[in-house]
């Protein structure tokens, strides 16, 4: 579960993410991401950038804050990333908590799991198009290759996973040879 | 209504204040310092009215609430939470990129279209006696909600 407590600081912004993170308008756009992931690193030797940045005073916009970061997350994560789409009044997202905490435990070292609560992020959830909460995306090595709606059993959830990493892992060995 | 509007209205308003890490909106802008909510409540006059719609609705379409009551219990005041912030019952268990528009546009308004048509509700309010998770009950008191989302 580390590895979730971890994320966990990279997804929810925190009051020292808010000080250093003050990107101007003109330059937070989706393809220029990776432009501000250094500034998440924080033994980030860009401490002059930093500076600069602080004296701007703009209004950070934790929605593209955690944009950014979660773009990062997902992209230089070592493990695969199964993402949770929630709502708090959400029923089944609701049943689907102790349920994801089981799997997280249960497969921890062979994935992570994070959970999005997509009022609070909902530019994130929006542009991974999500509809049906809940709503599982599980990421291999950057990329969204599963998709899952609806509340469903943690031995379904562990079996459709495992069913979805073989797949994956038989396609790469597939390419490499 | 514009009152009542308001302490609901604060937080969620167009998504800009709800996305302000809590640390810092609470220190600027809380008008109740020392009170952390997880999530906005709905009032208790609203989860009433959806409570009595979602019984009559079971029983008016055969259908079962879920055997596990915290399910129907929070799809409820998701349900009373949309009508207090838009003025119609949206339905809880979807993200949506324009609430407003979807509210006047009205598939999704509980009942919701799928329910209407073919009885498929997936946040598991209503569900058919056929279905995993269907209970046997069709009714469910305002003490039962109040208990079974006491923790968020």
């Amino acid at each position: 579960m580390e590895g979730l407590a971890a994320l966990r600081q990279v997804v929810t912004p925190t009051t020292s993410f808010v000080r250093s993170f003050q990107p101007q308008e003109s330059r937070v756009r989706v393809g220029n991401v990776l432009r501000f992931a250094p500034t998440f690193q924080r033994n980030s030797s860009l401490g002059h950038v930093q500076l600069d940045r602080r004296s701007l005073a703009l209004k950070v916009q934790a929605a593209k804050q955690t944009f950014t970061s979660f773009d990062d997350m997902i992209a230089n994560s070592d493990l695969p990333i199964l993402v949770d789409f929630y709502a708090v009044w959400c029923g089944p997202c609701q049943f689907m908590d102790p349920i994801l905490r089981e799997v997280a435990q249960e497969m921890s070292g062979r994935i992570r799991t994070v959970k999005i609560n997509t009022e609070k992020y909902p530019a994130v959830a929006s542009r991974f198009g999500i509809r049906s909460l809940p709503t599982f995306v599980l990421f291999v090595d950057g990329r969204p290759v599963d998709w899952l709606e609806g509340a469903l059993q943690r031995q379904d959830l562990i079996a459709h996973i495992e069913k979805v990493l073989a797949e994956e892992t038989a396609r790469k060995q597939n390419a490499a040879t | 209504m514009a009152v009542m509007m308001l302490p609901q209205g604060l937080s969620k308003a167009g998504g800009f204040l709800s996305a302000v890490p809590d640390s810092v909106s609470r220190r600027n802008n809380s008008p109740r310092p020392g009170l952390v909510r997880a999530a906005s409540e709905p009032t208790e006059k609203s989860i009433d009215i959806m409570r009595k719609f979602s019984e009559q609705y079971a029983r008016r379409s055969g259908t079962y609430f879920c055997c596990d009551k915290g399910v129907t219990s929070v799809v409820i005041k998701g349900l009373a939470e949309h009508k207090d912030t838009l003025g119609a019952p949206l339905c809880p268990c979807r993200h949506y990129d324009d609430k407003q528009a979807e509210v006047e546009q009205g598939f999704w308004n509980c009942p919701c279209v799928p329910m209407r048509e073919r009885k498929e509700c997936h946040c598991m309010l209503f569900l058919t006696s056929d279905n995993d998770f269907a209970g046997t009950e069709q009714s469910i008191t305002m003490d039962e909600i109040t208990e079974l989302t006491a923790n968020y």
